[in-house]
């Protein structure tokens, strides 16, 4: 995502959840946002069976 | 062994046999934190007033000829995130400085009383345990006892550097991507991750649930294994604790060695690894004859997913105060949960889902090995204030990436026994000793294997 189309995502999303960013915050929240992204792509990329199991409650 | 470095065990001893008074114990320990916390910064409060009738109790209970308990008279400190009666717990914050005083100890804080401890303080930390460094703006940073310029690692910073300084012999701190094991390393002390929902976390500040582990740190492989003891049992007050009921680990210490399988992990667990780091793996595999080189799948996805898992749930649970009162945070943790609370829900789903695939491949490992080595942190104690260092040749964010070897274990809850190994390394560096589920009672018997063989030691600190 390109530094614009993470800013938007980052005041639409936060104005529907209600959360405002400081604007003394914008600068890190999109560098986060960018790493988040960026890291969430590669773990998206990666196929699961349908099956597999979600475990919101984790047991080793 | 000098007074100060007893251990637990020690100190239980000459109380319970009227040796030496528990009070004497306590008002050393207490010397020892208000001499030493100017320079360390380790205890975000000490309390004095409970330490010294509790241990007066002790003393009391053996004058009578009645059973103090295992730790009678320990003096033990905790991380800021276990409730303790009468304090407000700030889990190094200052929003949560509002919040009303503790109306009882946690779980772990009251087995620990019940055993006979004795509460000298409650320790620094990251705020809300967000970080590797406990380089806390609110608070200060906690120093390391081996090179003051340096950080003692985090979240659970100062749990480790005061039983590192010798202030107490055993801690609490709690572990959600490394916070026990990376201080442990740095720190030179033994430390245990246990499996997830193996101790209760009732009555502690929660920073991701589905990932959140507490555990001890202490100066022996003895003192962990009856903190595990001591410390086990089900809970109510936490609905991810086992209510299983396990064998005493301690009895299990010298056990016979012979037969247990062990690999090193290669591939991501030695990229960024320093030479002090390799050294301390090698002299541990070497000492417990570890065989082949073990290689995990996917483990940089484990860690990806650990990482957006975390920001996630520590978002959300935070979401009141970021829309309140963002500026209240420190700088270090505030971006990370204003970002974190923005994560798409597929990202989060598919973190858990991909947790339950790890969990599967590891476990298949783990049918083949007993346990499996890697170094606690890529590399030793950097300085305070230090943005990158070297991690094998790429220069990287100190902060962010002392957890890049725990974070992919504690993804899927699997036991961990950190041992500090002896002179390697101008400072300290740990070794983990990870197993699968709920047998930490043979990475204990490795770890007191490692201890008697001389391999492993807690550092001295000479303060």
């Amino acid at each position: 995502m390109s530094e614009i189309e993470l800013l938007g995502f980052m005041k639409a999303a936060s104005e529907a959840i209600d959360l405002e960013i400081p604007d003394e915050c914008e600068a890190g929240v999109l560098e986060n946002l960018a790493k988040n992204f960026a890291m969430a792509k590669e773990l998206l990329a990666f196929r699961l069976q349908e099956d597999e199991e979600q475990a919101p409650v984790f047991t080793p | 062994m000098s007074e100060k470095q007893m251990d637990a065990m020690a100190i239980a001893d000459e109380v319970r046999s009227g040796k030496r008074s528990a009070v004497s114990f306590v008002n050393s320990a207490l010397e020892s934190a208000r001499a030493l916390n100017p320079a360390l910064n380790g205890f975000t409060s000490i309390t004095e007033e409970r330490a010294i009738l509790e241990s007066k109790s002790m003393d009391t209970l053996v004058a009578r000829g009645q059973d103090p308990g295992p730790l009678a008279g320990v003096p033990f400190a905790v991380k800021d995130l276990f409730d303790v009666e009468g304090i407000t717990t700030l889990a190094g914050s200052k929003i949560d400085r509002d919040k009303p005083a503790a109306t009882r100890d946690g779980t772990l804080v009251e087995r620990m009383r019940l055993a006979g401890a004795c509460l000298i303080g409650a320790t620094n930390m990251d705020e809300y345990a967000y970080g590797f460094s406990t380089e806390n703006s609110h608070y200060g940073p906690t120093r390391n006892p081996h090179g003051l310029a340096h950080i003692a690692g985090g979240s659970s910073g100062g749990s480790a550097a005061v039983v590192a300084a010798d202030v107490v012999p055993v801690s609490l701190g709690s572990d959600t991507n490394g916070s026990i094991r990376v201080p442990s390393s740095l720190c030179g002390i033994f430390g245990l991750k246990p499996t997830y929902g193996r101790l209760s976390r009732g009555g502690s500040t929660p920073f991701c649930q589905s990932l959140d582990h507490v555990g001890p740190f202490a100066r022996s492989t003895r003192d962990l294994a009856l903190l595990l003891d001591v410390l086990s049992g089900p809970d109510p007050l936490d609905p991810a604790c086992t209510t299983e009921i396990f064998e005493p680990a301690l009895p299990e210490l010298d056990k016979p060695w012979e037969g247990v399988r062990a690999g090193v992990l290669s591939g991501y667990f030695q990229k960024w690894s320093s030479p002090e780091a390799r050294s301390a793996v090698a002299a541990v595999a070497k000492a417990i004859g570890a065989g082949n080189d073990v290689e995990l799948p996917r483990v940089e996805l484990a860690r990806t997913a650990a990482y957006l898992i975390t920001a996630t749930e520590g978002a959300n649970l935070h979401l009141p105060h970021l829309r309140t009162r963002p500026m209240d945070f420190d700088l270090a943790t505030r971006d990370r949960f204003l970002a974190g609370a923005l994560m798409p829900g597929a990202v989060y789903v598919q973190a858990q889902r991909f947790r339950s695939w790890f969990r599967r491949e590891v476990g298949k490992i783990l049918a083949e090995t007993d346990i499996l080595l890697t170094a606690a942190t890529p590399i030793t104690a950097p300085e305070i204030g230090q943005k990158f260092a070297d991690f094998n040749g790429d220069r990287l964010n100190a902060r962010q990436n002392m957890g890049l070897y725990t974070q992919p274990i504690s993804f899927i809850g699997l036991p961990v026994v950190t041992v500090p190994v002896a002179n390697v390394s101008r400072m300290p560096m740990g070794v983990m000793l990870i197993g699968a589920p709920n047998n930490e009672p043979l990475l204990l018997r490795a770890a007191h294997f490692l201890e008697k063989q001389g391999v492993a030691a807690a550092w001295d600190a000479g303060l």
